[in-house]
């Protein structure tokens, strides 16, 4: 297990520094001119070679790749410039390892925006996630066990809808009726845990339900699919015959072997939007990772985009590496070595 | 007004012909309705926004939104332009923390203006013409001070290096500091502007926060992006926070009898910009709680559009946007060189085929004039050929110009379905009369940045623009646009898209440049705006579009002030309560 984890780990070092890399040279290759974007109306080229200069893109790409790559370990200054560092101290912005970057469009660490906007997207994370599983698999166990009856057609059809309605227009629905027209929720307004867990809950349940309401259909089917095939099974029907209780036929013997496959899609969903929905967060105005993504794309702001990938497929590549690590627990026929 | 706005402004227009296309004319906004009523002191006004604000640093910000805000609440300039009691007025220039609007020597190269008594910032220290000079210079720290306007850099006498650049590097590195010393100096409370030639109307230049105050002791470069420090009637509460917004309280520093121009009513102003389009038109529709006492400066989005007049009667204000769509003819295409083939083309513009496509003449106007009509210099050309072009007549002006027939062009313009359909319907009207076009939609992204690289200068004979004044004063245009010594140098040609190099012309400009009479001024600059496009045929206008906003209920003296970068102007605002 420990060396199993060992390799995983410096496989997912590896594979996020593959794409930071991939994401600087396409940044690159891209037509783009992210100078051009902070130049102002009246842009003669002196000056749009001055905020190059500014914004330290008129360095060798390789040169900015490692500076970045330096400042996760060492820490790094805004701006990099020795002249303004010796006259004007107050004027540099100093980024502790480990440094995710400055963003010249935000006057900003990464780290500070990161800070805020992460546990805004960790906490439409966790909460739709609950929401969905406890929904998800509940609905799929009861459809299995009542399959074919009027509960089964209900909880698929309902899954259907559910999973055919886009993420967009359940967000607007909600805003727009429950929290604008109607004013039986709170408009959408962050609420930090800390601060008050109550408001936190409420201000945070529409984009709960605005995600729960999209995911859960697809755990439904699957969790139905899995646990019929799964209480076909003759050991079932030996604890069956056996006189075992029947939530514990249902729980301990027929869950149990759908957990793989619902693990597997649940660890990847997770770890997805633990970088943040970008839909949901948009239109709740919620200004998780997600919408700082979305911005950060809209601005070429290149450092935080470069970041955001850093920080998401981390997520991603860690998600799996989480699942792998569980199938050894849930499923005993699976060994780690 | 940076070319962001440009976009947003596009969508707009998108949208509304959206809207009218999807929803017929009887849903389309139609009345613009003024909120101007009797003030109530005291309250909180909410301003919700889907725009994040780039800069408040006043050498930094050059969106409209921000210029206009940051004059009203917090950012006092020299002078500025006064209020307007209803939508659509026009808008005198008055003096704000100087004494008067300025005064000028006789050849119109050196501008003095007086600091009130009584002007202090936030910390109670007064505002003094160091801080004005030392504001000013921050602009020629463009490795620092990065997106404002660069108008100190074009007018003041400090000369310029080989490549383009200021010999004067801000106030930060020093090189140069002697030759700024002489061109901005201060006597007392009297400050003195060396303008490197006439410059009639450097007193409108300066209603920009560009020439605004700055404490040197203040200043942190780029950390001074958010750092608001106040000299008007409002300060910060707390900080800024880039995307979320902040609250504004009254700045107790802040003396009425040094201001006529603010009437500073709400106690607290809250700046809410943590929204997306979509999300704040519904809350400002709906009206509902709070949102009753809200106002914004952006406009209503796609899916607001339909709903404005019916979901927000009384409550909604349509006015001229700031901005003309135009078209520029490139000197450098073998085509459009030859002026019989530029007449043709300007005569075989469909312009009822734009308006159409944009959505109807309620969302955008057919023009011919490249000054916007909110500007006291808009010439108001007559269509050469009626709005509808006239094919035949430019098909014999194509066929003097002894071209080939059919005569290939290659028409490029930002890419986006409006557009799509707009230049689809223009196309139809150049190929009748002989051309041959061949369209190009560039994505929006990449659309300014393709105009102004040197690889681009022969590939486009007919290029899409966009462009709006910074102040109200066509220096803010036809200079910008067409000033070809200004714009056009090895690494592009500026904002001159089409290479327009006319050594006459830039010679009148200079000419109207130095006129100090702002009547005069702006009729020459009017006439130069006619020459272009009716003698030389160097620009086709095409059209001017509409901003539509809606307010909350509760909302009064909400007026546009079109003379004052085109939004709802705070300084007379209030909150009924």
């Amino acid at each position: 297990m420990f060396w199993f984890t060992l390799r995983r780990l410096v496989s997912v070092v590896a594979m996020v520094f593959l794409i930071t890399a991939t994401t600087f040279a396409l940044f690159y290759a891209s037509p783009i001119d992210p100078a051009r974007y902070t130049c102002g109306k009246n842009c003669t080229p002196t000056i749009l070679e001055g905020n190059r200069k500014a914004l330290g893109y008129d360095k060798p790409v390789l040169v900015q790749y490692t500076n970045f790559i330096g400042g996760l370990f060492v820490g790094r200054d805004f701006p990099d410039n020795d002249e303004l560092k010796a006259q004007h101290p107050e004027q540099i912005v100093h980024c502790p390892a480990p440094c995710l970057g400055y963003s010249p469009s935000q006057h900003r660490t990464i780290n500070e925006m990161v800070g805020e906007a992460w546990p805004i997207s960790l906490s439409i994370a966790l909460g739709a996630f609950i929401l969905w599983m406890v929904v998800g698999v509940g609905g799929g166990i009861v459809a299995a066990l009542n399959k074919g009856k009027w509960q089964d057609r209900t909880i698929v059809g309902s899954a259907l809808v559910g999973f055919s309605l886009p993420t967009f227009f359940v967000g607007l629905v909600l805003l727009t009726f429950p929290a604008i027209k109607w004013g039986l929720v709170p408009i959408p307004n962050y609420v930090p845990f800390g601060t008050s867990p109550v408001k936190w809950a409420q201000n945070l349940i529409l984009p709960w339900i605005t995600l729960a309401f999209f995911f859960a259909a697809s755990y439904v089917r699957l969790t139905r699919a899995y646990m019929i095939e799964t209480m076909s099974e003759d050991y079932i029907r030996t604890a069956n015959a056996k006189g075992v209780a029947k939530w514990a036929v249902i729980f301990r013997h027929g869950l149990r072997a759908v957990l793989t496959p619902i693990v597997t899609a649940a660890g990847l969903d997770l770890g997805g939007l633990l970088g943040g929905a970008i839909i949901t967060e948009s239109v709740f105005s919620m200004h998780g990772l997600g919408y700082l993504a979305v911005h950060s794309v809209t601005t070429m702001d290149l450092p935080t985009i470069v970041a955001l990938v850093m920080i998401v497929s981390t997520f991603i590549v860690l998600a799996n590496m989480v699942v792998d690590i569980a199938y050894g627990f849930i499923d005993p026929r699976v060994k780690l070595s | 007004m940076q070319r962001t706005k440009i976009v947003a402004v596009l969508a707009t227009t998108m949208g509304l012909a959206l809207a009218v296309s999807a929803c017929g004319s009887n849903t389309t906004p139609s009345a613009s309705t003024s909120a101007a009523g009797p003030a109530s002191a005291g309250g909180t006004l909410s301003i919700l926004m889907g725009t994040a604000t780039e800069h408040w640093d006043p050498q930094r910000v050059y969106v409209g939104v921000n210029i206009e805000a940051g004059n009203r609440l917090f950012s006092r300039t020299l002078t500025t332009f006064g209020p307007v009691a209803k939508d659509g007025d026009a808008a005198t220039l008055v003096a704000d923390a100087a004494t008067d609007t300025g005064t000028v020597s006789a050849d119109g190269k050196e501008w003095k203006f007086t600091i009130k008594d009584g002007v202090k910032w936030e910390d109670g220290k007064a505002v003094t013409c160091e801080d004005f000079k030392y504001g000013v210079s921050r602009t020629f720290a463009v490795d620092v001070i990065t997106g404002g306007p660069n108008y100190a850099i074009q007018f003041l006498d400090i000369p310029k290096n080989k490549d383009g650049s200021s010999a004067y590097a801000g106030p930060y590195k020093k090189t140069g500091q002697d030759l700024y010393d002489k061109a901005v100096t201060c006597s007392g409370t009297t400050i003195t502007f060396k303008m490197a030639k006439p410059t009639g109307d450097f007193n409108s230049a300066a209603t920009m926060t560009a020439f605004g105050a700055f404490r040197a002791d203040k200043d942190q470069g780029d950390k001074s992006n958010y750092a608001i420090f106040s000299d008007g009637p409002y300060k910060l509460e707390g900080t800024w926070t880039a995307n979320k917004g902040g609250t504004f309280v009254r700045n107790d520093q802040w003396d009425p009898k040094t201001d006529t121009i603010r009437k500073a009513l709400p106690d607290k102003i809250t700046w809410d910009e943590s929204l997306t389009q979509e999300t704040e038109y519904e809350r400002l529709i709906a009206g509902q709680g709070e949102d009753a006492n809200a106002i914004t400066f952006d406009q209503a989005p796609v899916t607001a559009l339909a709903n404005v007049e019916g979901g927000a009667p009384g409550r909604n204000t349509i006015v001229a946007s700031p901005y003309t769509r135009y078209l520029t003819l490139n000197y450098k295409s073998k085509v459009m060189s030859n002026i019989k083939a530029r007449e043709a083309l300007a005569l075989a513009t469909d312009r009822s085929a734009y308006v159409a496509a944009a959505g109807g003449d309620t969302v955008v106007k057919a023009t011919n004039s490249l000054i916007n009509p909110g500007l006291p210099a808009f010439p108001n050309t007559p269509l050469l050929a009626g709005d509808k072009g006239d094919p035949a007549k430019a098909k014999e002006a194509l066929t003097a110009s002894g071209l080939t027939m059919p005569v290939k062009i290659n028409v490029t313009y930002r890419k986006n379905d409006t557009n799509d359909k707009v230049f689809s319907g223009l196309k139809t009207g150049w190929d009748a009369a002989g051309f041959e076009t061949n369209l190009i939609g560039i994505p929006a992204d990449q659309y300014y940045g393709t105009l102004q690289s040197p690889d681009s200068a022969t590939k486009y004979d007919v290029s899409w623009a966009g462009w709006g004044a910074d102040y109200p004063s066509a220096s803010t245009v036809i200079p910008q646009l067409l000033d070809s010594r200004s714009q056009i140098s090895s690494g592009g040609p500026g904002q001159d898209y089409g290479y327009f190099d006319n050594a006459d012309f830039n010679a009148a400009i200079d000419k109207t440049m130095a006129i100090t009479d702002a009547t005069a001024r702006e009729k020459a600059w009017g006439e130069l705006d006619t020459q272009v496009v009716t003698k030389d045929f160097a620009i086709v206008p095409l059209i001017n579009d509409q901003f539509v906003f809606v307010r909350g209920a509760n909302v009064e003296g909400a007026v546009v002030n079109n003379t004052f970068t085109g939004y709802y102007d705070l300084a007379n605002v209030s909150v009924k309560h």
